[in-house]
């Protein structure tokens, strides 16, 4: 139990309307908060004894503190009042004596009993007549009040009605905007959970796109190198068919190496091909290469073009001339720096006329 | 009415007036008039000196209190259970444990008239509940609870004290919805359950309307409280 659930039951604890378990309950809290509690607890006990002050007055009958006071002095309890005896009867006057009176006072007994009561009379009803007027003053007043209090307990028992509605009818469409937001909730889960599935497929998508399109740019690169080769390998068909395509096979000058090497020249087209094989690998991360020289007679040899050989030393690059010739007479190769030079500085490997 | 029938000698008619009648309105008449005669040397205490004395085996101390306080709480048995002969019972009950137990009256604890409320309403409540007419008795409180004018007559609130017709205007002017739940509690006896079913309403709203009255009381009559308690 908490202390605010202490403070709603407080009301209902004094005017002994708790019971059962949120009686035990509450006691329990009580005795275990003492300090806190004791302070509102007797607070509301003296608003729910000024209660019993709206009994209606009543006395007892003026022998019951006798009772109680046996009672006590036996030690015991007193007999019930219901099963008691009725109140005690006025003791019995003792009879007066008739030898003691004398004749006048007998006389005078009746006058001076005649005045006494006319006396008492007057007294009691001068007295009766005050207390009547006084007692009609309040009952009129109290009819006031009490009409007054009529007509404003008529006005709060409507309000009390209005509002008791009105707390009816908020409290149903609080209910169909709970329910309705529970829905709206589920609703927009589901949404959120969709949107993840949709969010995760569209990742994998992308990423699945991604590889393609390496894929197909690595396909695109190898289809340009082939378009290439290719284009390499038709124009160099186109040479090897041309009849005006003369071969010159090129050997190595000492007559010592397995090197097989031809220049395919169009001198038309001043276009040409050199094929070599079998040579020791002349590759650019040596920093070399195979330059080709076209030689007419007694002339400085032209750079023809130049070219590298694989592993395998088996190598092909195009003939171009670096200016016109009146004739070519000999083609020779030579092993240059890479790049090249404008006349030949390295030793001739291959040589053919 | 019945504080009228009460005044049976020459003497008691010779001193009355409407004043003394409302400030002895607490103030139950003794069999041999001593009620008007302060002997004791705990003349004029107030009622915790008064308990006090009564815890020390002082008689004159508990007629004082008796003297005090008895009509309160013979009223309050009374309109439990609506039988005079029963209420008085009850009324002797309750002095006598007073009697017996002052000794253990916690001052700090409250008031000495809330502690003889207490056992006054605890044993006519056990009477109650030992009826089987205790349903119809708590059925008549929600009648007159429902209706505006309450149980109590005019003469009954032209005699009534300060105190009395304080706390009666401050009840009274609750609506009586949650009037009668506070009644049929504090006067029926019955628990919340209990009125729920009487007044064939849901439990909830009877705790609501016990905790509206209550707090509606607590507000009229914070300021009051204690204002019954008789002191010197």
């Amino acid at each position: 139990m908490t202390h605010e659930i202490f403070r709603e039951m407080l009301p209902l604890y004094v005017v002994g309307a708790l019971d059962g378990d949120e009686l035990n309950g509450f006691e329990r809290y009580v005795a275990e908060n003492r300090e806190r509690c004791i302070a509102e607890l007797a607070e509301y006990q003296a608003v729910a004894d000024q209660i019993a002050l709206t009994a209606p007055s009543a006395r007892p009958s003026p022998n019951a503190y006798d009772r109680i006071a046996a009672a006590i002095d036996e030690g015991k309890r007193p007999q019930p009042a219901a099963a008691s005896a009725p109140m005690a009867a006025p003791a019995p006057r003792a009879k007066p004596s008739g030898v003691q009176l004398g004749a006048m006072f007998v006389r005078l007994v009746p006058w001076a009993a005649a005045a006494a009561l006319a006396v008492v009379l007057l007294n009691l009803s001068g007295q009766l007549q005050s207390v009547t007027s006084q007692l009609q003053a309040k009952t009129d007043a109290y009819n006031n009040l009490v009409d007054k209090n009529k007509e404003q307990q008529g006005g709060l028992a409507d309000l009390n009605s209005r509002l008791e509605a009105q707390s009816k009818e908020f409290s149903g469409k609080i209910d169909q905007l709970r329910t309705k937001n529970i829905e709206q909730q589920h609703d927009l889960d589901a949404l959120r959970a969709a949107n993840k599935q949709l969010s995760d497929e569209k990742d994998g998508l992308l990423q699945t796109a991604n590889r393609v399109r390496e894929q197909l740019e690595q396909q695109n690169l190898q289809t340009a190198a082939l378009q290439k080769k290719m284009d390499e390998e038709t124009s160099s068909l186109d040479l090897f068919m041309d009849p005006s395509t003369r071969v010159t096979p090129l050997a190595d000058p000492k007559g010592e190496g397995k090197v097989v090497a031809k220049v395919y020249w169009n001198g038309t087209r001043k276009t040409g091909c050199l094929v070599v094989s079998n040579c020791s690998p002349v590759q650019q991360s040596q920093g070399k290469c195979l330059e080709l020289w076209a030689i007419c007679g007694s002339e400085p040899p032209v750079a023809a073009g130049m070219g590298w050989t694989d592993d395998s030393g088996h190598g092909e690059f195009h003939v171009k001339l670096a200016k016109d010739m009146a004739c070519i007479d000999k083609f020779a190769v030579t092993v240059e720096r890479a790049g090249g030079v404008p006349s030949p500085e390295g030793p001739i490997v291959l040589v053919g006329q | 009415m019945y504080l009228i029938e009460s005044f049976d000698s020459w003497e008691a008619w010779g001193t009355f007036s409407l004043a003394s009648l409302w400030r002895d309105c607490y103030s139950a008449p003794m069999a041999d008039g001593q009620d008007r005669v302060n002997t004791s040397s705990t003349a004029g205490a107030d009622d915790r000196a008064l308990l006090r004395a009564v815890a020390a085996r002082d008689k004159e101390a508990l007629r004082q209190l008796y003297a005090r306080h008895s009509a309160v709480l013979f009223a309050l048995a009374l309109k439990v259970l609506s039988d005079r002969a029963e209420a008085e019972d009850v009324l002797q009950e309750a002095f006598i444990q007073v009697w017996k137990t002052a000794g253990s009256f916690d001052e700090g604890r409250g008031k000495p008239l809330g502690w003889l409320i207490m056992l006054t309403r605890s044993r006519a409540i056990d009477r109650l509940r030992s009826r089987k007419t205790r349903t119809r008795a708590t059925e008549s409180m929600a009648k007159d609870a429902s209706q505006t004018a309450g149980s109590t007559t005019p003469a009954d609130e032209a005699l009534a004290s300060e105190a009395q017709r304080t706390v009666r205007n401050a009840l009274k002017s609750l609506p009586p919805d949650q009037r009668a739940p506070i009644e049929m509690a504090y006067f029926g006896g019955l628990t919340q359950f209990e009125i729920a079913q009487q007044l064939s309403q849901p439990l909830g709203t009877v705790k609501t309307r016990i905790r509206n009255g209550m707090m509606r009381l607590r507000e009229m009559l914070g300021g009051a409280a204690g204002k019954g308690e008789h002191s010197s």
